[in-house]
């Protein structure tokens, strides 16, 4: 006979990993909130700020656009270098993809190789690389192709090894039952399957390095951010902001309209016209000389990015002859006598890092909620904070990080705060997204028993998304340790600014230290994600 | 009417699972000979042996004359080319034209990789347009894959197959996961092609039923072991049924 029923456990018995994690999670929200106080995030500090803003925009309005022929050739730059270096680590990320990925690998050695490969261009800043790049090839459109192509890979390959890894097999192996080739293979069985998600990825990285287009203006690469950089250093508010404005405009818009292609993606039309007999073509229907259009305006736009972007191929060509001089600059890593300071600040981006995390996560939990369709109140709530969501997205964290500065004057403070705003957008928009992925059987589930909207909220729609949410808020602060590095360029407080400076005085040795720092902790945070992902699951 | 497929002593390992255990057995051009068995009982893995996306652990697999342990990946592919494969999910790309997908089917006797139906020369589109003539989809043509039926997919795949002018024709479960009708009617196409084409076909099937109709010969499959081997016709219902029973009690008879 078992114990008598009232003596049973009805809480389940603590597991061991379950409590490590669960520890793990509170230590990293304690140290945000040491982080936050030690910084010196508290009213007092917000309040001054205020004072500050009346101030700041005073001298920035009125808003001091250039003429329209200026304004037109920057964005025009600034595009097509985003444009063109999207592509170029697009062109880079599917050979990369297939030899990464478990099922279209050749071989072990290949599929090692490029992951490796992946990982490393994630890892290296897409500054780094344009400070690199730069002293190469010149100032101008070529080095922020370069970079920004580069670095993409990280995420680009990545997200395209990930799509190959989970198509279905048997499209595959039917070609190569009737006999196709490898190359005939991918190009028939698995190619088709994955093209959603790489033109969907593709987009989505357009976005991001268009933000970061900004900042690398800011060491040197052509375009807004170049002007942005350069007013800014003249403390010329009103036509630094007006550009800002602009980029915020563009960003926007560059997201609308690559959400739209997204989700025309995901559900293409049909054809269900009755083929003229003997017909080999598809008819012309709307949606194929729709798709048809699209793809030539697609090819446009590429044509004219490259050719806007001036990239010239001799350039190129020369400046590779000089790349192992150049790389020979940068090692080996030196400390220029200021390591202790160094460490200093490494440390403070650390702390910026957490506490922007955790005021990120304090704003962005109830903003994602609300915007979640199957949560929010009602849809034009839902709809309200998409809205405001995307718009956040659409502001680079560059350009905050000049506002807080403006705001509560030079160091940590700006710094935290524009991280803090700006992960709203990332960090917002994956709690909505986690939380409309939940199974709403459940929902429907528990409605039924008669709970209410709270309790269904609390006992189907969170239980389901929670593992999500703190996969979610490391990886925000995986982001933030990347971004806390390079906010410091603009005296947003941090190691940035030494890596600016270093770079700036000639002293190469000392940015290659700060990157092996900063890929250091990067790193660190990559191993605790991993291993608490691993715990969760 | 001479063997196309010819199997010897042929035993098929993964770890320590037995997949197919001394499997010996010849199929004359032009037989449609069905695979009856449970679940795990080696029928996909023999077809799968049959066009080489397996290799046997030990004995011989000769198809068409060619010798599967030794061919060359190009003797495979060449000899792939000839055989075709129908499978129970399909395996279309659901967002491409249906047209497209049949297209596929030529790709062994095209060189370069292909995407978009416009890269496949017209006459291939044109022969692909009379396969989908002959299996009823004309219509269907120009509209994406996973927008069809179950059986109207599995009839789209056959048209790929023949799209290869295959010699033999491997079908794995190819009406399991269709309703009755449809079932119904895509192994009467099977077997209607054979007959035009003196195209032999392997088909495994779970249904008792749809062996004896359909099929020329009954190979009955249990743990990798062929437990029974007779012409269908004659071949009584009980018979067949005792392939799914759990004792070994059918002796292995040769037709």
């Amino acid at each position: 006979m078992s114990r008598a029923v009232a003596e049973r456990r009805t809480l389940p018995a603590p597991s061991g990993p379950g409590v490590a994690a669960t520890a793990v999670v509170l230590a990293i929200l304690g140290a945000g909130v040491w982080a936050a106080a030690d910084l010196g995030i508290n009213v007092a500090t917000l309040v001054d700020s205020v004072g500050n803003a009346a101030d700041f925009a005073q001298r920035m309005f009125p808003l001091d656009f250039p003429p329209v022929a200026e304004l037109l050739r920057l964005c025009g730059t600034t595009l097509a270098i985003v444009v063109s270096a999207t592509l170029l680590s697009v062109l880079l990320s599917v050979p990369a993809a297939v030899l990464a990925a478990g099922n279209t690998t050749p071989n072990r050695v290949a599929r090692l190789g490029a992951r490796a490969a992946i990982v490393l261009a994630r890892a290296v800043p897409d500054v780094v690389l344009a400070i690199v790049f730069i002293r190469v090839f010149g100032l101008g459109s070529m080095a922020g192709v370069l970079a920004m192509g580069l670095h993409s890979v990280g995420m680009v390959g990545k997200l395209y090894a990930d799509a190959v890894e989970q198509i279905d097999e048997g499209p595959r192996t039917a070609v190569r039952a009737g006999g196709a080739g490898r190359l005939q293979e991918l190009a028939s069985g698995v190619l088709p399957q994955v093209l959603p998600a790489f033109v969907s990825t593709a987009l989505h990285r357009f976005d991001i390095n268009l933000r970061v287009s900004v900042l690398l203006g800011f060491v040197g690469v052509d375009g807004l951010g170049f002007a942005i950089a350069s007013a800014f250093r003249e403390l010329d508010y009103q036509r630094g902001m007006a550009l800002a404005f602009v980029v915020l405009v563009l960003c926007v818009l560059a997201e609308l309209l690559s959400g739209a292609i997204r989700r025309g993606l995901t559900r293409p039309p049909t054809s269900r016209v009755r083929p003229a007999p003997g017909r080999v073509s598809p008819p012309w229907t709307a949606s194929r000389l729709r798709r048809t259009v699209y793809g030539l305006v697609t090819a446009l736009v590429v044509l004219a990015s490259l050719w806007g972007a001036e990239l010239s191929p001799a350039g190129f060509v020369d400046g590779l002859g000089t790349l192992g001089t150049t790389l020979g600059l940068f090692w080996p890593p030196e400390t220029g006598g200021i390591l202790p300071d160094l460490l200093a600040a490494l440390w403070v981006t650390v702390k910026i890092a957490l506490a922007a995390t955790l005021l990120g996560a304090v704003l962005a939990l109830p903003i994602g909620t609300l915007a979640a369709r199957n949560v929010a109140p009602s849809p034009r709530v839902g709809a309200a904070f998409r809205g405001l969501i995307v718009l956040i997205r659409g502001i680079p964290e560059l350009v905050l990080a000049v506002v807080f500065v403006v705001l509560t004057g030079l160091g940590e403070v700006a710094g935290t705060l524009a991280l803090a705003v700006g992960a709203v957008g990332l960090l917002g928009k994956l709690v909505a997204d986690s939380l409309e992925e939940v199974d709403e059987r459940v929902e429907n589930a528990v409605r039924a028993t008669g709970a209410t909207r709270w309790q269904v909220f609390a006992s189907a729609t969170v239980p389901q998304a929670a593992p999500a949410f703190v996969g979610h808020v490391l990886y925000q602060l995986d982001v933030n340790i990347r971004s806390a590095t390079l906010l410091g360029i603009v005296g947003a407080g941090g190691i940035g600014f030494y890596l600016q400076n270093a770079s700036r005085v000639l002293e190469f040795g000392v940015v290659t230290t700060v990157l092996l720092l900063v890929f250091a902790l990067a790193m660190v945070v990559e191993l605790i994600a991993v291993w608490l992902r691993r715990v969760a699951s | 009417m001479h063997d196309v497929v010819t199997f010897h002593r042929v035993s098929k390992r993964f770890g320590a699972t037995v997949a197919l255990d001394e499997v010996s057995l010849s199929v004359p051009e032009g037989q449609i000979a069905v695979l009856l068995g449970l679940s795990g009982s080696g029928k996909s893995t023999l077809l799968r042996h049959v066009d080489g996306l397996q290799r046997a652990s030990t004995g011989s697999v000769s198809v068409l004359g060619t010798d599967l342990a030794t061919a060359s990946g190009t003797r495979l592919r060449a000899l792939r080319r000839r055989v075709g494969f129908v499978f129970q999910q399909f395996h279309l790309v659901g967002g491409l034209t249906v047209l497209e997908n049949v297209c596929t089917g030529a790709l062994g006797g095209l060189r370069g990789p292909r995407l978009g139906l416009f890269t496949y020369p017209k006459r291939v589109r044109q022969e692909a347009l009379r396969h989908l003539d002959r299996v009823g989809l004309t219509e269907q043509a120009f509209q994406r894959a996973d927008t069809l039926s179950g059986g109207q997919q599995q009839r789209v795949a056959i048209a790929r197959a023949l799209l290869q002018r295959p010699e033999i024709l491997l079908a794995d479960e190819p009406v399991a996961s269709l309703d009755p009708e449809s079932a119904g009617q895509v192994m009467r196409l099977l077997r209607e092609i054979s007959a035009e084409r003196n195209l032999t076909v392997l088909c495994s099937l779970h249904q008792v039923d749809l062996a004896l109709s359909w099929g020329d010969r009954v190979i009955g499959l249990r743990s990798g072991r062929v437990v029974l081997d007779r012409q269908a016709a004659g071949l009584g219902r009980d018979e067949a049924m005792a392939v799914y029973s759990a004792v070994a009690s059918v002796p292995a008879a040769v037709a």
